[in-house]
């Protein structure tokens, strides 16, 4: 054996001792760059494809089709070259090192063995079988091949960056993952033709035979006699030879490559819709520039694919795909500026020409062949059908809804915004709560405009801070009331119903705290709602208010929960919000509270379950502290969402099992959401998956959240279990606005939820849903006769052919807000209702079978 | 820890070490180039 290796390796000479540690070495960098570098990179290239793919927003390594309004050409330019200069810097390094190891240790210069060897063919195989091994760029791979040249000759050199950039496995296996078979095939054979045809071709350029006195010269006189220098020392030697090598084609290559990352950069900013259209269809003139472009521009390794699928989403013909798709990956201008240091510049135009030629033919190819083959395949498997996304616009301005708080209070004091139907003609209307003057009552017309009624509606309030409210008939009289929490006594304005309010005069007056978020429901179901709200207050039992609704307009202060908040709760916590909430299917409200400790800056939530009995006509409120939940960022549970509330995110299985989710929005290109102010959760598409819509705490909230890419609001589309893709409503007009209030109302009643974000410091805004998805939809408003009128607590189970739903009504959401209080179920492509059941909070069951979809039902409870 | 941090941490880790390793390794055959002579005027700054 040692024999063997000695013979083979030949390690009775200083060369073959260098050999075997550089291949020792190359292993050991090789295994640590797969490892750290290469797998992970595959995520990141399936996060750029989720991007581009998600409905809404596409975006290539920071370069977007739908252009942030605000961000300037340059600050673009440099985003898309620092991001690509991010991708490739570990593998430059990576080459660097490899190269300098193979000059200094596996081909040294003087090496007996250092000069070409075999046939142009084997040359050939050797480049094309080494490149995929390095899985680098055809940038990055050059300084490697560069050193291989000197055993392989051009040929290897140049079959190398071929099968680097082009034949690595990961990008093979991914285009047939990403693009139709036509597009995979092609990629696949370009890459063997490219790799085997190209490499000889640019040979023949260069080519001339070593004279005889050459090849005499470069062998050692007497190279056997020589007794070999000890490991160590020529371990050590080398690696001095190794790092002058690296540290040279650092400085060779390094700056070079920042220019040429930056010009690609360039290029790509004047990519739109209209260009790719015109310039790159299923054409000559489209194959002529899809080859161009793509030898003058470098992308890291994989990239050309996110790249490549982003263009088609603009327009790009399937041919010209085939052709960029190659041609991107092949070469470039740091690869052409790489080789020109081994190689005289016409095989260097011989490289080009031919990647080009070779890349138009498989363009053409498929231009005259494969339409034939593959008619009707869409040319990108993850593409989503854009003319059926549901999209946000802003109407505001022709809404009429004007309403610009410009609050004087602290950050978190929201202009809270409650959706009513205050006039029961079935179009919700739109409440605003102000802490800088008259808060704002607006009448839905129905047909996407709003009336200001405030003044005549008599609900101004305007002598109050105001923060928030929650909107609910809470005397049974068919009139939605409003309550409202200040900074100072609140107030609660009864209905009318006739389009004034009156504010009475109650016991919830009395409390003169900085109140902040309240919500309606039935804690002892006695068929009246009572009230919970929360109040910013160092005194800790005083921070949570639990009132009776003892009827006629009286209201009785329970206490049930002031022993768990004194002893209990950390005094270092601050009540932000409540909710009521059916947690755990026993048809009783139980209470959820948003804490934050003001030491560590965490968000909790506080959880007391309700197990009020009524004996002899007397009620007992018992309220035990359930659980104090502590933020984990993951939760891999496969159960959809089924219900979500404020602040942070609630998550409650389908089994009941509370969790929480601290983000649930992915974080691409860093855009995180550290605390969520408003969060509703609803179907906006109505594909049978609630999405999940964020507004986000102010920039300055504390260090963590300081992040310049920050955005107030995104919504995240729910693409089933546990998968989430962010879009942002289109023309985000709010990128430096603080919003901590959001609420969604269907304000024409299309079937599409439509979005309401009231920022802290600047105009309310309305986003209106395009509804162009074809999924259809149910909406439903209850009516208690014995419970609620309301019917808060109520739990409605729905089966279709596809799925069942359940969803409980309540309206609390997000800080100081509350959103419509109908219920809204998306269905996705369900042509009927196969049974719906409504479990009032009496425990009565309703129960309908084969309902149609694309309605608005309102449903009441049986009297009997 | 920023998310660019490898890409600054470890590029600057590798090539650091191989301008140490040129500095402080000293040449075979005593051949003559910039880091044995930076080598050189730093052993003379600590003789003096």
């Amino acid at each position: 054996m040692q024999n063997y290796i000695t013979e083979k390796f030949k390690t009775n000479t200083d060369d073959g001792r260098k050999k075997v540690l550089g291949i020792i070495l190359f292993l050991i960098i090789l295994a640590l760059f797969f490892s750290f570098n290469r797998l992970p990179k595959l995520d990141i290239v399936g996060e750029d494809l989720t991007a581009i793919t998600s409905p809404g927003q596409q975006c290539f390594q920071g370069f977007c089709i739908e252009r942030e309004e605000g961000t300037s050409f340059i600050s673009k330019w440099v985003t898309f070259s620092t991001t690509y200069l991010r991708l490739v810097t570990v593998g430059m390094t990576f080459a660097f090192v490899i190269a300098g190891l193979s000059e200094a240790f596996i081909f040294p210069p003087n090496s007996t063995r250092g000069f070409e060897s075999g046939s142009w063919f084997s040359r050939t195989l050797k480049g094309v079988a080494a490149g995929p091994i390095m899985n680098l760029c055809s940038a990055c791979i050059v300084p490697v091949s560069s050193a291989f040249h000197k055993r392989a000759g051009v040929e290897g050199a140049i079959g190398m960056v071929q099968g680097s950039a082009t034949m690595n496995i990961p990008a093979l296996s991914m285009v047939f993952f990403v693009f139709n078979p036509l597009l995979g095939l092609s990629r696949l054979v370009l890459a063997v033709l490219g790799a085997l045809i190209i490499p000889p071709l640019v040979a023949l350029t260069v080519k001339k035979e070593p004279k005889e006195n050459e090849l005499i010269n470069i062998v050692p006189e007497n190279p056997i006699l020589e007794l070999p220098l000890p490991w160590k020392i020529i371990f050590i030697s080398t690696v001095r030879e190794w790092s002058k090598i690296t540290l040279g084609y650092l400085t060779r290559m390094g700056p070079i490559m920042i220019i040429a990352g930056f010009a690609s950069g360039l290029a790509i900013q004047w990519l739109n819709p209209g260009i790719v259209n015109a310039y790159l269809g299923n054409n000559l003139l489209g194959l002529s520039i899809a080859a161009t472009f793509g030898i003058l521009i470098n992308v890291p390794l994989l990239f050309e694919i996110p790249l490549v699928a982003l263009l088609l989403l603009l327009g790009m013909g399937t041919a010209p795909a085939a052709t960029l798709l190659f041609t991107a990956a092949a070469a470039g201008p740091i690869t052409f500026w790489g080789l020109s240091g081994m190689l005289p510049k016409k095989s260097i135009a011989s490289f080009a020409i031919l990647t080009w030629a070779i890349g138009f033919l498989g363009g053409l190819i498929v231009l005259g062949v494969g339409s034939f083959l593959w008619i009707d395949s869409k040319p990108l498997k993850l593409q989503n059908n854009q003319s059926q996304i549901n999209t946000y616009s802003d109407i505001t301005e022709t809404s009429g809804v004007v309403f610009n708080p410009n609050s004087k209070l602290e950050y978190f004091s929201s202009s809270g915004i409650i959706i009513l139907d205050f006039d029961n003609d079935s179009f919700e209307d739109i409440y605003v709560v102000n802490s800088n003057g008259s808060n704002k009552l607006f009448h839905n017309n129905g047909d996407k405009s709003f009336l200001d009624v405030t003044e005549s509606a008599k609900v101004s309030d305007i002598n109050s801070l105001g923060i928030g409210g929650c909107a609910a008939d809470y005397n049974n009289d068919g009139k939605e009331d409003i309550f409202i929490t200040n900074k100072g006594t609140n107030s609660l304005f009864q209905n009318n119903g006739n389009g004034t309010f009156y504010k009475i005069d109650t016991n919830l007056n009395k409390d003169t705290s900085h109140s902040t978020g309240c919500a309606w429901g039935d804690l002892n179901n006695d068929g009246f709602l009572d009230l919970i709200y929360t109040n910013l207050t160092e005194d800790i039992t005083n921070s949570i208010k639990l009132y009776l609704n003892s009827k006629n307009n009286e209201f009785e202060e329970i206490n049930s929960i002031k022993k768990d908040l004194e002893t209990k709760i950390n005094s270092n916590q601050t009540i932000l919000q409540a909710a009521l909430i059916d947690i755990n299917n026993d048809q009783k409200l139980d209470i959820i509270v948003i804490s934050k400790n003001l030491e560590t800056g965490t968000l909790n939530q506080l959880i007391w379950l309700n197990s009020t009995e009524t004996l002899n006509n007397k009620t007992f409120f018992n309220f035990a502290l359930h659980k104090e939940l502590i933020p984990s960022p993951n939760n891999n549970s496969e159960t959809r969402i089924r219900k979500m509330n404020f602040g942070n995110d609630i998550f409650i299985s389908e089994t009941g099992e509370v969790n929480l989710i601290k983000n649930p929005i992915p974080t691409i290109f860093s855009r995180q959401f550290k605390i969520g102010w408003g969060v509703i959760v609803f179907d906006y598409n109505n594909d049978g998956y609630d999405d999940v819509f964020v507004s986000t705490n102010p920039p300055d909230y504390n260090q963590e959240s300081n992040n310049s890419k920050q955005l107030p609001i995104q919504l995240s589309i729910n693409e089933g279990p546990s998968k989430f893709s962010p879009i942002l409503p289109e023309n985000i007009p709010l990128k430096n606005s603080q919003i901590n209030a959001v609420a969604y109302l269907d304000l024409d009643l299309d079937g599409c939820l439509d979005v309401i974000v009231s920022p802290y410091d600047a105009p309310l805004k309305i986003f209106y849903n395009s509804c162009k998805s074809k999924n259809n939809w149910l909406t439903l408003k209850l009516e208690g006769t014995s419970t609620n009128k309301n019917g808060i607590g109520s739990q409605i189970h729905i089966e279709t052919e596809n799925f069942n739903q359940i969803k409980n009504v309540n309206n609390n959401v997000g800080q100081s807000s509350q959103s419509s209080a109908k219920i809204h179920f998306g269905l996705g492509e369900s042509k009927s209702i196969k049974s719906l059941t409504v479990v009032w909070p009496n425990g009565k069951i309703s129960e309908y079978n084969n309902i149609d979809v694309n309605q608005h039902l309102s449903l009441s409870e049986p009297v009997k | 820890m920023p998310e660019w941090w490898l890409e600054v941490v470890l590029p600057s880790t590798v090539f650091g070490s191989m301008l140490i390793f040129w500095i402080a390794i000293p040449p075979k055959n005593n051949e003559k180039d910039i880091a044995s002579q930076i080598r050189a005027w730093i052993i003379n700054l600590i003789k003096k």
